[in-house]
């Protein structure tokens, strides 16, 4: 059974100006870059914009450029563009990796870093049909009062599931944005909200009514960051995250696995990507298998998977220690024998 | 390997349709757009998985412009139709069943207000509980979803027994339970298989016309014209031949495509309208209402001697069959004679319950039960023979059934190639029974599976150009590429070029009747019935010829255009000469050949895996795949290899990400994103190797291959991932979360 998309106009502005005059002009219009998650939300009615502003005719929105000490990506720019990006490879390689596993090669080639970045949050109530979802009598997060997930409670646990944030989050990337209001600049990790119904956009966090992402600068200090993206899905070759994690360590004593900087940042267990908090204590220490279970267990205090996939919550909380182990295996040199010694299931 | 010493039979030609798919001209039947106007139909789905209809209300649906019918269960007889046992109706009068059954369908002028319109008929459940799990179904306090089963017709091979029981089967010899008590050991084991859609790429479509003289015509994509087109007249409760089927080009099946869907709602629509109605589903549409493979239960118990032989073994197999009986009633009739597996063993029985649950109908996949049931028992192989202490390919060997095995059924099994091919894939795959693990978390497994091909009956005409080119008029589809090879066929029998032969699908009206096209059957039945009309054009040949000659037709053979006597080159005439000659005595020249219902071919492959498992995750990453199968002779190598590997690629997806999930009594993953079919990244490097022994009997020695290679899949990865890591996974799909668990339980 089918149901129709609501009726759009769809505009297509020449240039940022524009754009912005457009959503300024119309409330609740919406962007439209690569198209891969909105056409999908609007044919479940799960997006009704009455006006679609399609970014694709403005230029000056797909380059990378260098910019003093830091890189500048533009919103329009593309994963498969950003995972073979020459100077993206070179000094920023978890953000290329990130970006090389989002979904599948044909995807990728439309998917864009602005379109990444407010993804919608998915769940398994509210990524459906119009069709099941009012045999379901809807949810909390679109035309219903209850939310299936945690039925007593009135907040919305959609997991926000783009892969790149979290590393954009651990490299201190800052948006640059502008819209009918003007512009600002944020540092992502005040970007985002806490729920999952307005964590990307209006009210608790996220974009303002009509903001357009421009670009997103990231900074590229002296001493080179190493990092990795671990992601966990079902099909290796297509599917978004059950859960993700950026790690990122810059080393006293690379030899001696002597940590001065660690980060890490989780995606696809909240209804926003989020930093690890705490890690500032392990500078100065060894990454060793007692560091590692202690990370573990800090990543797996921030992040909290509820039942908004198929996949068992159970599954995706353990991912988040053996995503930490991956990856902290992946930056210590020899410290993956090691991790396998420890009896983990003990 | 046998030689060959044909012109085409047994080469690799590429298929005949190619060109017009790859160009687009290939009409599918939502591309179909009759001259004048037609409408677009949508049906109404019932969002409930059980309830009963109190009232249906299109009084606000009707008064939207540019609506011009809406029908319901009043506008068509009162007729429970079925192909097994008669329990389903066009549309549903008092009674849904599952989330998508039909309630009432709609044509517009356009799809918009047929979609508008949809939303404004009020139709007044009572929503009853649903049984969702086949076990539920068997409870005393379960809700019974037919309760007038008793008095419902059995069609065909169904056997009701009783409460939501649509059919129950078993066959056996020996005395298992005796057996069981002299057995040295005796193995228990429960195994379960998720359902799974057919996930063809194109949805079911289908276009109905009401013709001037109140006979109908219907369009369909379909891989079963002829019986679908007698469920359709049975339902409208005209004679069959008052209803047209025309089938369409299919954009696949794998069984998916036999039931009836949407055709009676479109010819109602219609004849109400007075227009042609194109009724297309969407994706979704197609997950919630296509007939997927049952999910099984299976109680499998097995007694073994020290002497590592088979003694007795005993399958008991719930199927969830449902809210109709369409093929999984089949399924259940066919079961007790494949579930034996590629062995012989004395003392055996199985027994399979169908029962209804209110899901999606299930019926035919590719080898419909054979996956499942190989998944039981070659785990179970592979399981006793570690616990013994056996090498499980030596335990196999020991086992296997020989040529001329007597099934559980009483049929006389011929050409029986089990040895053969597991023999074909240790060496392909260089598989060593002694080998150790070649690095921690990879491993390696083996499968040997049995499957029985064909079984029904064709006709067909072949008829002579007057240029002595030949055209085939066959009423059986094209899903596989048969047409090739049907038209190699022709070709070689009147020793034609490729592009002299031309192989035209036909109308129910204008085809002689064919079989449906699954069961791996169609190169046999209308191959045979191909070939015989073929040899029957070359009959009239030769005896047009034995004037001009002066020679017996037991001298003549055709070479490129001419007849001539054998050992006498000189001596010849051209076909245009003879066809001449018809014209002014015989008439023209028409062959026709037939084929009745014929035994099943059993038919055997051994597949070995190669994967490699993270056990902190529980991913498993397939490495490397080689596949033996037993084929007769491969009229068209290169199709007989796709169809292995598509087998092989269906059958991963089975095993480790595919199934219909359901929560809150709902599909849950009605969509690609969410139902996990292998992408093209997921697909292991595939070998193959072609066991190649011309069969008894099949045109020139060949044996269906559409759904075998399918069989051993599930096991073969599951052995691989024992070989891997230690732990078995009973339930298919092995979902990265479920080998996790099992290897944490382990450890
Ligand atoms: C099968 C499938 C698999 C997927 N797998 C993954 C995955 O593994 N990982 C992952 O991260 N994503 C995945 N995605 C989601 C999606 O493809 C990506 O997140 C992509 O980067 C979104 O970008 P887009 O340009 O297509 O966004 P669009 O669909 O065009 O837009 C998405 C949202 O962003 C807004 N938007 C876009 N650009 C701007 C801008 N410049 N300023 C303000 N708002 C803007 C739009 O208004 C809209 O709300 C998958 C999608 C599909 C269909
Ligand atoms: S978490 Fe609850 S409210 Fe949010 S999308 Fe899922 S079901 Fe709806």
């Amino acid at each position: 059974m089918t149901y129709p998309m609501r009726p759009f106009e769809l505009h297509r502005p020449a240039d940022v100006a524009e754009a912005v005059a457009l959503a300024g002009e119309y409330p609740g219009a919406q962007y439209l870059a690569g198209g891969t998650d909105l056409v999908v939300n609007l044919r479940r009615r799960i997006a009704e914009p009455d006006h679609v502003i399609a970014l694709g005719a403005i230029e000056g929105l797909g380059e990378v450029t260098r910019e003093g000490n830091a890189l500048a990506i533009g919103a329009r720019v593309t994963m498969a563009e950003l995972a073979a990006h020459p100077e993206v490879m070179a000094r920023l390689p978890m953000l290329a990796e990130a970006a090389g596993i989002v979904a599948g090669p044909t995807i990728r080639g439309m998917a864009t870093l602005g379109g990444n970045l407010v993804l919608d949050t998915r769940c398994r109530y509210y990524n459906q049909s119009f069709f099941w979802r009012q045999a379901n009598d809807f949810c909390l997060k679109k035309d219903g009062s209850v939310c299936p997930v945690a039925p007593r409670g009135s907040f919305c646990w959609a997991a926000f599931s783009a892969d790149t944030p979290p590393v954009l989050l651990a490299l201190d990337a800052v948006l640059e944005l502008t819209g009918p209001k003007g512009g600002r600049k944020v540092p992502l990790r005040n970007f985002y909200g806490n729920d999952g119904r307005w964590s990307i956009g209006e009210a608790d966090g996220g974009l303002l009514p009509g903001e357009l992402i421009l670009r997103v600068r990231i900074p590229l200090p002296q001493a080179p960051w190493h990092g990795v993206y671990e992601k966990v899905r079902v099909r290796g070759s297509i599917d978004y995250p059950l859960a993700g994690l950026a790690m990122m360590v810059r080393w006293k004593d690379e030899t001696a696995r002597e940590i001065a900087e660690l980060r890490m940042a989780l995606t696809a267990l909240n209804p926003q990507p989020m930093m690890v908090p705490g890690t500032e204590v392990f500078s100065g220490r060894e990454l060793d298998p007692d560091a590692v279970a202690e990370l573990s267990r800090l990543a797996g205090r921030t992040g909290k998977p509820m039942r908004t996939t198929v996949s068992d919550p159970a599954y995706r909380r353990a991912m988040i220690a053996t995503m930490v182990e991956k990856a902290a295996a992946r930056l210590a040199p020899g410290l993956g024998p090691a991790l396998l010694q420890q009896a983990r299931w003990a | 390997m046998a030689a060959h010493t044909y012109n085409q039979v047994g080469k690799p030609i590429p298929r005949i349709d190619n060109a017009s798919k790859l160009a687009g001209q290939a009409i599918f039947a939502e591309d179909l757009q009759p001259a004048g106007k037609m409408l677009h139909g949508l049906v109404l789905r019932s969002p409930h998985p059980h309830a009963r209809i109190r009232s249906i209300d299109t009084a606000r649906a009707e008064a939207l412009p540019g609506v011009r019918a809406i029908v319901t269960a009043q506008d068509l007889p009162d007729r429970l139709v079925g192909r097994y046992l008669a329990d389903e109706r066009a549309l549903a009068t008092d009674t849904v069943r599952f989330v998508g059954d039909r309630v009432a369908a709609v044509a517009a002028d356009t799809r918009e207000v047929a979609q508008e319109a949809l939303g404004l008929i009020d139709v007044d459940y009572e929503q009853l509980p649903a049984v969702m799990d086949a076990f539920d179904a068997l409870e005393d306090i379960a809700p019974l979803l037919h309760p007038r089963m008793a008095e419902y017709e059995v069609v065909a091979m169904a056997a009701p027994a009783g409460g939501n029981i649509c059919s129950l089967n078993e066959l056996s010899r020996g005395d298992p339970e005796k057996a069981f008590a002299q057995a040295d050991r005796v193995f228990e084991e429960v195994y379960t298989t998720g359902m799974v859609h057919q996930a063809y790429l194109e949805p079911h479509a289908c276009l109905g016309i009401h013709n001037p003289d109140g006979s109908f015509t219907v369009h369909s994509s379909t891989q079963a014209p002829f019986q679908l087109r007698g469920m359709i007249a049975d339902a409208l409760a005209v004679s069959h031949n008052r209803v047209r089927l025309v089938p369409t080009e299919i954009g696949g099946g794998f069984g998916g495509k036999i039931s009836m869907q949407d055709e009676v709602a479109a010819l109602a629509l219609a004849r109400k309208s007075g227009y042609p109605v194109r009724i297309v589903m969407t994706r979704r549409e197609d997950f919630l209402c296509g007939t997927p493979r049952a999910g099984f239960h299976i109680a499998i118990k097995t007694g073994v001697s020290n002497d590592a032989k088979l003694i007795a073994r005993t399958l008991d197999i719930l199927l969830d069959g449902g809210a109709y009986a369409h093929g999984g009633v089949l399924v259940s009739w066919a079961l007790p004679n494949f579930a034996e597996g590629p062995y012989n063993i004395p003392h055996l029985r199985i027994t399979a319950r169908c029962v209804y649950t209110n899901k999606p109908p299930s019926s035919a996949f590719r080898a419909p039960g054979g996956p499942q049931v190989n998944f039981a028992i070659e785990s179970e192989m592979e399981r006793i023979a570690a616990e013994m202490g056996w090498d499980a390919v030596d335990f196999r060997r020991n086992n296997l059934m020989p040529d001329g095995h007597v099934s559980t059924s009483g049929a006389t099994m011929d050409c029986v190639m089990a040895p053969e091919t597991l023999d074909a894939a240790l060496a392909l795959s260089g598989y060593k029974t002694d080998q150790t693990r070649p690095a921690p978390n990879r491993g390696r497994g083996l499968a040997v599976g049995n499957w029985n091909v064909g079984g029904m009956a064709s006709a067909a005409v072949v008829k002579l150009n007057d240029d002595g080119s030949a055209t085939l008029l066959t009423g059986v589809v094209d899903l596989t590429g048969v047409h090739t090879a049907l038209a190699q066929i022709v070709a070689e029998v009147l020793d034609l070029a490729m592009d002299q032969v031309t192989v035209k699908t036909l109308d129910t009206e204008s085809a002689p009747h064919a079989t449906i096209a699954a069961g791996s059957q169609v190169l046999k039945s209308m191959g045979d019935a191909a070939l015989r009309a073929t040899e029957h054009v070359r009959e009239q040949l030769f005896a047009l010829a034995v004037e001009p000659l002066d020679a017996p037709p037991s001298r003549m053979e055709l070479h490129q255009g001419d007849v001539r006597v054998k050992g006498a080159p000189g001596r010849s005439v051209p076909v245009t000469n003879l066809l001449g000659r018809a014209m002014a005595t015989s008439g023209p020249v028409v062959g026709q050949g037939a084929t009745g219902n014929y035994k099943r071919m059993p038919s055997f492959g051994t597949h070995v895996a190669d994967v490699e498992v993270d056990p902190d995750t529980g991913q498993v990453q397939l490495t490397g795949y080689w596949a033996s199968q037993d084929v007769g002779i491969a009229v068209n190598p290169v199709a007989v290899e796709g169809q292995i590997h598509g087998a092989i690629v269906q059958g991963i997806g089975m095993t480790l990400s595919e199934e219909m999930i359901f929560h809150d009594d709902r599909l849950a993953n009605a969509n690609f994103l969410d139902y996990k079919i292998p992408s093209v990244l997921d697909v292991p490097p595939i070998e193959t190797v072609l066991v190649e022994q011309p069969a008894v009997d099949g045109p020139f020695g060949a044996k269906g291959i559409g759904e075998p290679p399918i069989v051993p899949v599930p096991a073969a990865i599951a052995n691989a991932i024992f070989h891997a890591v230690g732990v078995r996974v009973t339930s298919l799909p092995i979902t990265p979360e479920k080998l996790r668990k099992a290897i944490r339980a382990k450890a």
